[in-house]
């Protein structure tokens, strides 16, 4: 029952942090753009060297192309393969990229483990996703504990990396380590293939099936528990921290780097534009000549040297 | 392998002198300027100097602060620094930014993958002072703790100490940054971490009052004063124009006669007044290919709009809509349709693209390259030309403002292509290019001994780069032409050439695209580039 209630909590706080960051985030006002190129969705003739609308003649006169299918083409293989690490920083690429990936199958396990417990775990289908899901479990929990142990190696020991390693930095890896360890001490304890849903993937399913259908009687392995114990901590702890980056990674590239769209007279943009040229600045510096008064337009707009000029 | 190692806790440390550029740590050139002893000696700080302003950070001085002389000044210049870093977070007074500036803040993960591409540490031989990570590292600190003031700080983001030193060195450090951005392009979380010097820069500024000279008091204040930075007013600007009209004519056989004031004209024509000044060639060219191909075509007198620069965009957001704002409305008094830059990056980036989310309603006139006009003219048929005119190697430096932050890169690739025989690209190019190190200003300053650092380290691996394009045909029996389609890349690129004397050992001329175009011109009279009047 216990664990229950930690989950039901430990779910809603991590979605209510997540939602909030978000919605910060997104409710932040139209920024000035600040592309950089390639942009992969001026299509893929243009990104394969970096080109934007601004190569046409009269580009505003031309339909705008975006293609999402290559924005795909380049978030995909950066989201599994860790590219821009492999590109330009080669040293550090394996263990980022086991570390993430480890936790990418660690994660795609819990799914399959759900999914599987809502379709029937004994059915011929849910008996595949269980196994495919221990396949996940396995491999990944190993992938995390190498990848933890060599960027913690990495973090303290290498010359470029240690001057900027933190002490939360060492915490993080070191909490993501222990849920792989409780991981693999669950796998040990309960096993990882067994049919009869005392394995690491069954475990999971009695414990789903009982949060679904809000029966807290159901029972667990011990070391399933503080498997589920240290993965519900780490729920709560993770979006506070720079590790949201897993999902405010899509301002960065969606909203920033490739925000390319021009502003057009009448659009949401302008009308977003103009509310901001609206605030009142209280910038100290004389040339600003900010009073907290004027607006951005009476600042940019006025003459403000021309009494310089006697 | 790091040289001159730092810790983060040094830099608030009162010491007098944070870090030193040693000229063997340097990065090796090609020869002949392979010999450290034939690398031109730095002119050294006087000691008057150094106990009159700030020259703690490194051998060299971008601003010149007076040193504070009480303690309480000090604190008071301290307060300011901290409640200018609170104002970048406030969307009343950071707008522009804040959603940038925020996630950069929040999301580093500290991984260095970015570190390596940038020119200044890689040619400092990897001098720790000059790592983009320690500067962000440093403001991140210092905003998590003083700013934010979060619970655990040190624990989360680590310690440091905030005093005068601290700021001071700050603020020099925010001008060691040309804010090229390719630091950035590897970040695979999407952290810009030359943001931050930009946003840096607007604190010393926009709080505090604080910016180089040559780009706030002799740069935006007196563009917005007399009309340019150059100090041209509008009269001046005009005779000097009518001057190069009349050299054009003479050295091309054509009759050139530049375009002022003409309402309903098509384009209005957009220079960095600085060329006029320094490269009269450049807008002579533009003036001779506009009239060959018959574009309606116009210059403008009004002040600020002779002019295209606008240094805001490194340094102060008001300074920059300022002069934004003129540029579009004085388009909008001639009746124009579009407004063309010529070869100036930062302005394409200013007006084209930072500008766009700032000119609302009429006064959101269309803005267009020159390099996609220029392209359009050269492939219409209307000039005809000869490319065995420029039979002699050619290579192109991409201005970071045009090409990686504004994604123009084919249009003047494809013109050199039919223009230029021996045109080769340097590596690595386009989109990753390397910045002459003269961006974000610092082309235009050479307080003190400044230029040194800025050629010898930030502009070395642009020669290098430039250097390895020619590596076939190195010596100076071979005339070689380096196309720089911006005139703050251009600037810097004068002064690395001049520093390691680069026309005499390499016979390496510098030069605009419009040059190379008006060379190959079959209706002009051979010999418009000439390597003997170069310089």
């Amino acid at each position: 029952m216990i664990l229950n209630i930690a989950t039901y909590l430990s779910v809603l706080i991590f979605l209510t942090v997540v939602l909030y960051r978000f919605i910060k985030i997104a409710n932040m006002p139209a920024h000035l753009r600040w592309d950089l190129y390639p942009v992969p969705h001026e299509g893929f003739k243009k990104s394969r060297y970096g080109g934007s609308y601004y190569e046409e003649l009269d580009w505003w006169t031309k339909p705008r192309h975006v293609s999402k299918l290559n924005e795909l083409s380049v978030m995909i293989p950066e989201i599994i393969l860790l590219r821009g690490v492999w590109e330009a920083n080669k040293g550090l690429w394996f263990w980022s990229w086991a570390f993430h990936f480890g936790l990418y199958l660690a994660i795609f396990m819990a799914f399959l483990a759900v999914v599987s417990t809502i379709i029937g775990p004994v059915s011929a289908f849910g008996l595949i996703l269980t196994n495919i899901a221990a396949l996940s479990a396995v491999i990944g929990y190993i992938l995390g504990v190498i990848g933890c142990i060599g960027m913690i190696y990495k973090r303290l020991a290498n010359e470029k990396l240690k001057p900027f390693t933190t002490q939360a930095s060492i915490f993080n890896l070191i909490f993501i380590l222990l849920i792989f360890i409780t991981g693999l001490i669950a796998i040990s304890k309960t096993g990882l293939l067994a049919t009869d849903q005392s394995g690491l993937i069954g475990q999971l399913q009695i414990y789903t099936a009982g949060l679904v259908n809000f029966d807290g009687t159901a029972v667990v392995h011990p070391a399933v528990v503080l498997h589920i114990t240290v993965i519900l901590l780490f729920m709560v702890y993770m979006p506070f921290t720079h590790m949201a980056h897993f999902f405010l990674k899509w301002f960065t590239y969606h909203g920033i780097r490739w925000n390319d769209e021009p502003n057009k007279a009448g659009s949401a943009l302008e009308k977003d534009i103009i509310r901001s040229l609206n605030y009142k600045p209280t910038w100290a510096a004389k040339h600003i000549k900010a009073d907290g008064k004027k607006t951005w337009v009476d600042i940019a707009t006025e003459e403000v040297f021309k009494d310089d000029k006697k | 392998m790091i040289k001159n190692k730092l810790s983060i806790k040094d830099f608030g440390k009162d010491t007098d002198q944070l870090a030193h550029v040693d000229l063997n740590d340097l990065t090796p050139l090609p020869p002949p300027y392979d010999k450290v002893e034939d690398e031109p000696k730095w002119k050294e700080l006087k000691p008057e100097y150094r106990e009159q302003f700030e020259c703690s950070l490194d051998d060299t001085v971008a601003l010149g602060i007076p040193k504070p002389k009480t303690p309480g000044e000090e604190k008071e210049l301290v307060d300011k620094f901290v409640s200018g870093l609170q104002k970048l977070f406030q969307k009343e007074n950071n707008w522009p930014f804040l959603q940038q500036l925020m996630l950069t803040l929040e999301h580093c993960a500290k991984c260095q993958t970015c570190v390596d591409a940038c020119p200044i540490y890689e040619a400092s031989g990897r001098n720790e002072v000059y790592r983009l990570t320690y500067r962000s590292e440093i403001w991140r600190r210092i905003v998590k703790k003083y700013v934010q003031k979060k619970p655990f700080a040190s624990f989360t983001d680590g310690d440091i100490d905030l005093n005068w030193k601290t700021v001071a060195r700050l603020m020099e450090l925010s001008y060691r940054c040309t804010i090229c951005r390719r630091c950035a392009q590897t970040c695979p979380i999407g952290v810009d971490n030359a943001l931050i010097t930009h946003e840096l820069r607007k604190v010393f500024s926009q709080e505090m009052g604080i910016a180089a000279k040559e780009i706030h008091e002799k740069g935006s204040v007196l563009q917005l004063k007399v009309g340019s930075s150059t100090g041209m007013n509008s009269e001046v600007v005009k005779d000097n124009i009518d001057f190069i009209d009349e050299d054009m004519s003479e050295i091309t056989g054509l009759t050139i006669k530049s375009r002022w004031d003409v309402k309903g004209a098509d384009i209005m024509l957009l220079h960095n007044a600085g060329e006029i000044i320094a490269w009269p060639e450049n807008p002579g060219a533009f003036a001779i290919i506009l009239e060959a191909a018959g574009i309606s075509w116009t210059l403008s007198s009004d002040a600020v709009a002779y002019d295209g620069i606008n240094y805001g965009l490194w340094y102060d957001d008001a300074q920059l809509a300022r002069v934004a704002i003129k540029h579009a409305q004085a388009a909008r008094k001639l009746g124009v349709k579009k407004i063309v830059i010529g070869e100036c990056g930062h302005a394409h980036k200013a007006l084209t693209v930072i500008a766009d989310r700032v000119l609302t309603g009429d006064l959101n006139i269309p803005r267009e390259s020159a390099m996609t006009l220029l392209e359009d003219i050269v492939f219409s048929g209307k000039i005809k030309f000869d490319p065995s005119r420029n039979n002699f190697p050619v290579t192109l430096h991409d201005p970071c403002n045009l090409v990686r932050l504004m994604g123009v890169v084919e249009p003047q690739r494809r013109i050199l292509r039919y223009l230029c025989p021996q045109f080769r690209e340097m590596t690595p190019h386009g989109v990753h290019n390397y910045c002459c190190g003269g961006g974000s200003g610092f082309a235009i300053m050479s307080p003190n001994n400044f230029q040194n650092w800025r050629v010898a380290v930030s502009g070395r691996k642009k020669l290098k780069q430039v250097l390895d394009a020619f590596s076939d045909c190195p010596g100076p029996e071979t005339k070689k032409y380096l196309c720089a389609p911006c005139s703050n890349c251009k600037g810097q690129i004068r002064d690395i050439l001049q520093y390691y004397n680069v026309k005499e050992k390499s016979n390496i001329i510098y030069g605009g695209l419009v040059e190379l175009i008006v060379n190959a011109m079959v209706d002009v009279k051979p010999g418009f580039i000439s390597w003997d009047e170069s310089f």
